[in-house]
């Protein structure tokens, strides 16, 4: 049996565990929606709402650590979801790609780095997220089968296609 | 340098350049304390007439929260509505229609229907079956009928039975069969049917059954998993006790040896709780007080462990009640000496309903969006509608107001264009080329913008504005079903009106939508903001 008190000390652990998590993840997750969507404000919006899904779905969460990968499958999902990113569209003008940080570099350069990030988003959705989450969170293709939903057979299939389909391209451009 | 290495190299240099801003834990728990502030809404809720629920629930959106961000107001709404509508037996024998605010009668299905214990409500909302007397010298003595919730006359079904419960799909009817008494008893059996589309010369096809071993063992509180497969039941006067037990309604296994689930003491499974995967159940706690015995809880199938208490039913007479979830698992109705009470999400403690009811089960809410419907149409899912449904623009001209609503729906994406009093738009996966919405208007950043969702195959839109002008733009993010949207951020200063939109596929048009007739408007178009995007989307 729960008592009041119980009940109001599990919230309280919910919000403390919610609020670890946070920090230690949040930052990641908004930049692996940036990734796969293109537009921080979204990006942030997504990964907000992965973690009010997880305090929704927290009793369900059998295992606190497995909140962690909870978080990056939901991210995935909702950077997917048409309807979210059609919604904050309006919100966030579109920023292509951030230039703070190639400032220093030629045009030249600044316009290659992009061209990679372009082909990367012009992928197939799996082939995207696959790749994604390898070369962004370094997930091994056990842990982006599991985010995915999907087999291990299909993640090294869907990263081979993406990774051979991206040379192709950035060959095309050069 | 390798294309894995470029990537690597590409990837990390420009995600670290992307700082969320400060404020996203005060956002997360901004949202996530909303949801504890339902029971704020729901007087207002159980004030309205089922008709007006809805209406109810789209003019508090516009007061619950509104986030001033960039300019463009994002509503978050309120509380989850509670079903409009339950059905009861009353003591005097008839099958009713309650209202759920406020417990008046609506209407009457069958008058001497003599419902007794059970009812069961079919996912449509389109009929209600129940058990009732099946005659004073009958043996067994109960039967299943059934009657469609707009009413008429009830149809007996299922002689010798009781106790219907009905998939979640609404495919399958499970109800416990009685022999004839014995001196030992009567035993039960828990038989699973299909549920035909017509009960003319119905002959019952029978999915799964299985008979208890002992004839004084009684069935007790079937119920049905999300899943449609698997059934909870709790085997009364057991060997092993009144613990509930999970079966598969097509193993035809002897219901006795279905895998126990381990409650606690004191505790009892009532059934499942919606399509929550979770139990509903209760547990009586010693107390002279009689609102303190009885505390509805949520119960874990697998641990069968408590793991949330859900609010206390006055009511001094542990097991008497019977506790029924809506197929939400966020509301709840209590039915026992003390009286019909119901209870949502976010409520502190239960509402009393009705005195002098026998049985009583929610009406779902039925989905009434379909392809095409003009708005307001209510999505069925009070969880999508209630927290998806947002205002992504708005404006004023002409001194009217328009907003432009979107939110998800089983039935596909639903969008809307409200003006004044006025609300049209369209739900739907099927809508074929046209767009299922435009919108225009203006907000920070922007001099003014045309937004709309297109079918994914749509590779360009056209729209053709008031000036004569012809904007073409092609949709982006096409992946599945309404992925596809386009953007226009910077629409000429002098148009008055968005005529219309044109869809083309290959170089084709397929087809235009003009803009609704209530929100044509030909004002001067409102100032544009300091900041406006001089850049055209071209």
């Amino acid at each position: 049996m729960v008592t009041a008190g119980q009940e109001k000390r599990m919230a309280t652990d919910r919000d403390e565990h919610l609020h670890d998590l946070y920090v230690a993840y949040y930052q990641a997750l908004v930049r692996l929606a940036w990734l796969l969507i293109g537009d921080q404000g979204e990006a942030e919006d997504v990964a907000q709402d992965a973690f009010v899904r997880l305090h929704r779905s927290w009793d369900r969460l059998r295992d606190p650590s497995a909140a962690p990968a909870y978080l990056r499958s939901t991210v995935v999902n909702l950077a997917r979801s048409g309807l979210r990113r059609r919604l904050v569209a309006r919100r966030h003008p579109p920023t292509p790609f951030p230039n703070a940080a190639s400032a220093e570099e030629g045009a030249a350069g600044r316009e290659d780095e992009r061209e990679v990030l372009a082909a990367l988003r012009a992928l197939p959705r799996r082939q995207r997220e696959c790749l994604a989450l390898r070369y962004y969170l370094d997930l091994s293709e056990a842990d982006i089968a599991a985010t995915l939903g999907i087999s291990t057979g299909s993640v090294k299939s869907h990263s081979h296609r993406g990774l051979a389909a991206l040379a192709s391209k950035l060959e095309a451009l050069a | 340098m390798t294309t894995e290495e470029r990537l690597r190299s590409v990837i990390h240099k420009y995600t670290e350049t992307i700082e969320p801003a400060q404020d996203g834990w005060a956002r997360i728990r901004d949202r996530t304390a909303v949801r504890h502030r339902r029971a704020r809404w729901q007087p207002a809720i159980a004030a309205a007439g089922a008709a007006a629920v809805l209406a109810i629930v789209v003019a508090a959106v516009a007061v619950v929260r509104s986030d001033d961000r960039d300019g463009t107001r994002v509503q978050t709404p309120p509380a989850a509505s509670a079903p409009s509508e339950i059905v009861a037996a009353t003591e005097d024998g008839r099958l009713v229609v309650l209202d759920t605010a406020t417990g008046a009668e609506l209407r009457s299905l069958a008058d001497g229907a003599d419902a007794q214990t059970t009812i069961a409500v079919t996912p449509d909302g389109a009929r209600v079956f129940f058990d009732r007397p099946s005659g004073p010298d009958a043996d067994p003595p109960r039967e299943i009928a059934t009657v469609a919730t707009s009413g008429g006359e009830a149809q007996r079904l299922i002689g010798g039975a009781g106790q219907p419960a009905i998939s979640p799909d609404g495919r399958l009817l499970a109800f416990v069969s009685y022999s004839p008494r014995t001196d030992q008893g009567q035993a039960n059996g828990l038989n699973v049917v299909e549920i035909p589309e017509t009960f003319d010369g119905w002959v019952p096809n029978v999915v799964g059954d299985g008979t208890v071993g002992e004839a004084d063992q009684q069935i007790s509180a079937v119920s049905w998993a999300p899943d449609s497969r698997q059934l909870v039941y709790t085997l009364l006067f057991s060997p092993q006790g009144s613990y509930p037990r999970v079966a598969e309604s097509e193993s035809g296994i002897r219901l006795d040896q279905a895998p126990i689930v381990p409650i606690n003491d004191g505790s009892a499974v009532a059934g499942y709780l919606g399509d929550t995967g979770q139990m509903l159940g209760r547990t009586c706690v010693a107390s002279n007080e009689p609102d303190q015995r009885l505390r509805v809880i949520v119960i874990d199938p697998q641990s069968g462990q408590e793991t949330r208490h859900l609010f206390r039913y006055p009511d001094n007479l542990c097991g008497n009640e019977r506790l029924t979830s809506d197929p939400s698992g966020r509301h709840v109705l209590a039915l026992g000496a003390a009286g019909l009470y119901r209870w949502s999400e976010g409520d502190t403690e239960p509402t009393k309903i009705a005195d002098g009811i026998r049985a009583a089960a929610w009406v779902p809410r039925v989905a009434t969006c379909r392809d095409g419907d003009e708005l307001p149409c209510d999505p069925g899912d009070e969880n999508l509608q209630l927290t998806e449904k947002v205002v992504v623009a708005e404006g004023e001209r002409n001194g009217v107001g328009w907003q432009l609503l979107a939110y998800d729906s089983e039935a596909g994406l639903c969008v809307g264009l409200r003006a004044g009093p006025g609300e049209s738009g369209a739900c739907g996966s099927g809508v074929p080329p046209l767009p299922i919405s435009v919108g225009w208007g203006q907000q920070a950043g922007f001099a003014a913008f045309a937004q709309g969702f297109v079918r994914k195959d749509v590779t360009l839109v056209r729209l053709e504005l008031s000036n004569g002008d012809t904007i073409e733009t092609t949709p982006v993010g096409a992946e599945a079903g309404f992925e596809a949207n386009f953007f226009v951020a910077s629409l000429p200063e002098d148009i008055d009106l968005l005529r219309g939109i044109a869809i083309a596929a290959d170089g084709r048009e397929l087809g235009r939508q003009e803009t609704p007739r209530h929100l044509e408007v030909r004002d001067t178009p409102e100032p544009v903001t300091e900041n406006a995007d001089p850049t055209p989307n071209q």
